[in-house]
């Protein structure tokens, strides 16, 4: 997904939730901060970069493909954009190497997405907003996997189901490498990532060779994924982006302590049905990106302004803190809620037998309890701890 | 481009080099030295195919195609094995198509390349014009061994060189997130 | 529900599995007919006077015709053998892609394969009779298993695919 959802339409979701305007600002910032949060960002204010949530394209570029450097992409991305929907799944005649991978892709209402919604509950709205980003991610990126994989992440035969005077119109979709071309809907061109047979090359990441179709929330469209087996997959992203929103709103309700318990496949629906319309215009409407159909449902929803997206903003105020303050900073609480999160989902797929994702500390009976020990890990090094 | 993928290049520049100027003072040496490179490379590439098809790719949809190149390069290998029972003549020149062949594939990567405003197009094309120029080159003087010689043995110099160059670049990608 | 006739029936599964096995095993054999041709260069063309060890006798005149027959005669089969393969090939990504189906060149694939059959078991009766060595004849046959692969793989696949149109 991209920012249209992440900040303003998570802003809009956390105020249907019953937070105030203030909150929601909040929740929306750490959500779309988690595209943002990468190791060189988090350099730049001497942070832990243990935190990092994300990975530029020449961080990427950096990364060795041996297997530290496999763990430390699978971490990062399985953590925050591709959850897994199934750490135990079973296929028959598949060999343990093909099945680490496969266990990695990403699906909604997975046992993570609770577990994701759980432990926010222990932080505040920055632990919330990377709760909201990871959850919405899910509607979006699944069928994808958060780990370098050409025989699961490549895709193929993709045809974008059209609605226009005649009906429904099948019509294929075309890419190209150039990354400096960017998509028109008009003309049906889009880029995506050169195919590479390399089985760990970084270009077989996530959903690369979808390009950026599942983060426009107006395609639907159908593809052979890798790992189908010739199955045909349909990607109705208005529909998804719909769900994903009122599931956003039924978590932060929860996160709120408005429901005792956090059920998957429940959506606060009865809070969004008066909205439900103008949502579903917005998702719906040919446009690569919708900030300002978002922008402005918020504003009038709140009946208070929106402030873009400002990179900066926390910045300061982190590099200014004394260093036992930092952790009770913004930055500081969202570093905090980052690592959580990253050490839940690595010692989740690490209890289920996959190692594709690094060693859990918390399993070691010597080392550091998890990331309990963060304070010690993150200031005591500059660098961050094992995670 | 992990460490170890970078010491390979290194080390394997680094034979290239004795072995194109062995090839170019000693031809009849030089040719069964650079054949037996040949040989290898094909078919540790095909066995590394095969391998990855039959433990992952077969599940792939699509993943036929990386049994095919297996077996095409598998082909390209034996047939390379098969080489030394022939008359040298024969041997130069499926080692100057696989040269030629090579150099044009590079020409098109560099172009590629270019489209996508890596930093290293020219470089790319450039390489992969010399390598082409190699070999076809190689072609007019079929009927002077010693020349022939030269010039191949000049190939596979451009060809360690740049192996070597390679573990020291950076490398470039386009990513879609 | 009608199960059988939804997308990702098992039926419909299976028909794009050999639907797509078809089109690359077209493409293989193109790829590997150029090979083939290649190679047939190298090996027969430029030193056609290999030909001569079975020439004994005869002016020099004579010899150099029944080379140069020999050549024209390599040629034309070689041309024959790829202008073959191409047609198969073409034909297979044709089907593979739901456009054509014509059985005349499934018929001309098979013969293909007869022939390359009959050609390796030569292979084997010349190693018997000592004009070849064992080495040489296990990479040939290695060779000719290979490229006869993506022919058999044609046969398999648009049979299955027959078979299966039928059923849908």
């Amino acid at each position: 997904m991209q920012e249209d959802f992440h900040y303003y339409a998570t802003y809009c979701a956390a105020f249907l939730a019953g937070y105030t305007p203030e909150e929601s600002r909040e929740i929306a910032y750490s959500a779309q901060l988690v595209d943002c949060c990468s190791k060189t960002f988090i350099r730049k204010y001497k942070g832990p970069v243990t935190a990092a949530t994300t990975q530029l394209q020449t961080e990427l570029a950096d990364t060795h493909t041996n297997i530290p450097g496999i763990q430390d992409i699978t971490r990062i991305w399985a953590s925050f954009h591709f959850l897994p929907g199934n750490l135990y799944a079973v296929l028959k005649r598949r060999p343990r190497v093909y099945m680490d991978k496969y266990r990695l892709i990403c699906d909604v209402n997975g046992p993570l997405v609770r577990d994701t919604v759980i432990l926010a509950n222990k932080g505040g709205t920055e632990a919330c907003g990377i709760a909201m980003h990871i959850l919405a991610d899910t509607w979006a990126h699944r069928y994808f996997a958060g780990t370098p994989s050409f025989v699961i992440n490549d895709a193929r035969e993709f045809f974008e189901l059209r609605e226009t005077e005649n009906g429904i119109e099948r019509i294929k979709v075309r890419f190209n490498h150039n990354p400096i071309s960017p998509d028109s809907l008009e003309k049906n061109k889009f880029t995506n990532c050169l195919k590479q047979d390399g089985e760990l090359s970084t270009m077989n990441l996530g959903h690369g060779r979808a390009g950026h179709l599942p983060d426009y929330s107006c395609m639907v469209y159908e593809f052979q994924p890798a790992w189908g087996d010739y199955m045909i997959i349909l990607k109705d992203n208005p529909s998804d982006y719909y769900r994903a929103f009122c599931q956003m709103v039924y978590a932060m309700g929860f996160l709120r302590g408005e429901f005792t318990e956090f059920e998957t496949d429940r959506y606060d629906e009865e809070k969004v049905q008066p909205y439900r319309d103008e949502i579903m215009s917005i998702l719906k409407k040919r446009q690569l990106i919708a900030n300002e159909d978002w922008k402005s449902f918020g504003e009038r929803l709140t009946g208070t302004a929106l402030e873009d997206f400002d990179l900066q903003k926390y910045g300061g105020e982190y590099m200014a803190s004394a260093r036992e303050e930092k952790e009770h900073t913004f930055l500081g609480r969202f570093f905090t809620a980052a690592i959580a999160q990253k050490s839940m989902v690595t010692n989740k797929i690490y209890s289920s037998g996959n190692r594709i994702a690094g060693f859990s500390v918390e399993q070691d009976p010597g080392g550091l309890k998890g990331m309990a020990k963060f304070g010690m890990t993150a200031y005591g090094q500059g660098r961050g701890g094992a995670s | 481009m992990s460490k170890t993928r970078r010491a390979f290049y290194f080390l394997t520049g680094l034979i290239m080099v004795p072995l194109g100027i062995l090839f170019i003072l000693e031809p009849a040496e030089g040719y069964e030295y650079v054949l037996l490179l040949l040989v290898l490379a094909l078919l540790g590439y095909a066995v590394n195919h095969l391998i990855y098809y039959f433990l992952l790719a077969r599940f792939k949809t699509g993943g036929i195609e990386v049994l095919f190149k297996g077996l095409i390069f598998l082909d390209a290998g034996l047939f390379a094995l098969d080489l030394n029972d022939v008359p040298k003549a024969y041997g130069m020149l499926y080692m100057i198509g696989i040269m030629s062949l090579s150099g044009l594939i590079d020409l098109l990567q560099g172009n590629q390349a270019r489209i996508l405003q890596s930093g290293h197009w020219k470089y790319q094309m450039g390489y992969g014009a010399g390598k082409l120029f190699f070999g076809l080159s190689c072609l007019f003087f079929l009927d002077s061994a010693r020349i022939l010689t030269l010039v191949f043995g000049l190939g596979v110099l451009n060809m360690a060189v740049n192996r070597i160059s390679i573990a020291f670049r950076k490398t470039d990608m386009v990513y879609v997130k | 529900m009608d199960t059988e006739n939804t997308i990702n029936s098992p039926l419909n599964i299976e028909l794009r599995r050999v639907s797509n096995y078809l089109g690359y095993s077209g493409r293989a054999v193109i790829i590997f007919g150029l090979w083939d041709a290649a190679k047939t260069v190298i090996q027969f063309i430029l030193d056609p006077e290999t030909f001569l060890q079975y020439f004994d006798g005869g002016t020099e005149i004579a010899r150099k015709l029944a080379v140069a027959f020999i050549v024209f005669i390599v040629m034309v089969l070689l041309t024959v053998g790829l202008c073959i393969r191409f047609f198969i090939g073409i034909r297979a990504i044709s089907e593979g892609q739901g456009k054509m189906k014509s059985p005349v060149y499934l018929v001309v694939t098979g013969l293909f394969l007869i022939v390359n059959t009959a050609f390796m078991i030569m292979d084997f009766i010349s190693v018997r009779v000592g004009h070849s060595e064992p080495d040489s004849l296990l990479i040939s046959v290695l060779i000719e298993i290979t490229s006869d692969f993506a022919l058999g793989m044609i046969l398999y696949s648009a049979c299955r695919l027959r078979f299966l149109n039928r059923r849908a």
